[in-house]
């Protein structure tokens, strides 16, 4: 029996966003939220403690990030979205596969009026490359990744902390699997 | 490649809670979530079944723990809130933040919505703890404790896992040792 094959997970890493300050926003556009509130951890670019690295080792594995963010929504009359951008040089940036996200930009929460919840998203190296034609798999050495929030219409979200009083963390989880 | 060294996971450890009667609780207090009901599986601690036992090999790794829990909130006019509490010494335990509230506060892992059905999952990193409570998972071997916990925000009523006997429900946890 092979000790090491197709599908094996093999390495694990973890992050923590911390407890960040509120990130609230109302807008439609994406933008970068923090994920290096008090006590963050697990690896970092150099260029920004909003940016995940982590060091893929194998030519032939690719890669599963889940992630739990916390979130509030108000008043819900429509929803919100999150999707993630990522690069193996931290220059050239890809969004996540497709351009709004895997739950799009309304679909990730709300609809039901004022909503709280501990999001749940998860993404893999494959649908990337399938996207973009790139070949993450054969990739050796760092990868880089950083996370955006956008809401659909008029609804206000809360990404992770409500408020100074009312501190929340996410975390992250980024695995790598033999091909 | 080495087959293990920085990341590799050591050890991989699931629980699930089985199915019963339905534990609707309504506002203040932590209630320590029902794990022991029919069919449960995974290491238990001698003073309780709902007490998730792990026996953590190494002292330079850190724990991952996932849970799965099916709940439903009514009137969902507020929220609900989820933390875990660990003990490495069988007798005390600390929670998983220094607020003591988790990681969407009291009020935020479900609810607001009116009636709300929803698999509540989280994913506790150890680490995280571990800075913001000054303790040290990562260098403990041996036991370690762990509670799953709730607390009811306001006036709604809670059913974690099974709404009622004619309609059961299950949830589910990993401990998941992975070498830093």
């Amino acid at each position: 029996m092979a000790i090491l094959g197709s599908s094996n997970l093999f390495r694990e890493e973890l992050y923590c966003t911390g407890q960040p300050g509120a990130s609230v926003s109302s807008s439609t556009s994406w933008f970068t939220f923090n994920i290096n509130g008090t006590n963050y951890n697990g690896a970092r670019a150099t260029s920004s403690t909003n940016v995940l690295q982590f060091e893929k080792q194998s030519s032939n594995s690719y890669i599963i990030v889940s992630a739990c963010f916390p979130g509030y929504i108000t008043p819900g009359s429509s929803g919100n979205g999150v999707r993630c951008q990522w690069s193996l040089d931290n220059s050239t940036y890809y969004i996540d596969a497709l351009a709004e996200g895997p739950n799009h930009r309304w679909g990730l929460m709300g609809y039901g009026g004022n909503a709280a919840r501990i999001t749940k998203l998860m993404w893999d190296s494959r649908q990337f490359d399938l996207q973009h034609s790139t070949n993450t798999t054969a990739h050796t050495g760092n990868w880089y990744m950083y996370f955006q929030r956008a809401n659909w219409t008029t609804d206000t979200t809360y990404w992770i902390t409500y408020a100074a009083g009312h501190l929340k963390y996410g975390t992250i989880s980024i695995k790598e699997y033999l091909a | 490649m080495a087959v293990f060294g920085d990341n590799n996971i050591i050890k991989v450890q699931t629980y699930c809670s089985g199915y019963g009667t339905a534990q609707s609780t309504g506002f203040g207090g932590y209630h320590t979530f029902n794990y022991g009901q029919t069919g449960y599986t995974g290491d238990r601690h001698s003073s309780g079944t709902s007490v998730l036992k792990f026996t953590k090999l190494s002292d330079n790794s850190d724990l991952k723990v996932v849970l799965n829990m099916p709940s439903y909130i009514t009137p969902g006019g507020s929220g609900v809130g989820i933390r875990l509490i660990y003990s490495l010494d069988e007798s005390n335990y600390f929670t998983d933040t220094n607020e003591g509230n988790g990681p969407a506060d009291y009020w935020g892992a479900t609810g607001y919505g009116g009636n709300t059905s929803d698999i509540i999952r989280m994913e506790y990193n150890s680490q995280f703890t571990d800075a913001d409570q000054s303790k040290n998972i990562y260098g403990h071997t041996g036991t370690v404790l762990l509670q799953h916990q709730f607390y009811v925000a306001s006036s709604d009523t809670f059913f974690p896992n099974t709404y009622s006997t004619s309609y059961y429900k299950y949830s589910t946890t990993q401990i998941f040792e992975i070498q830093r």
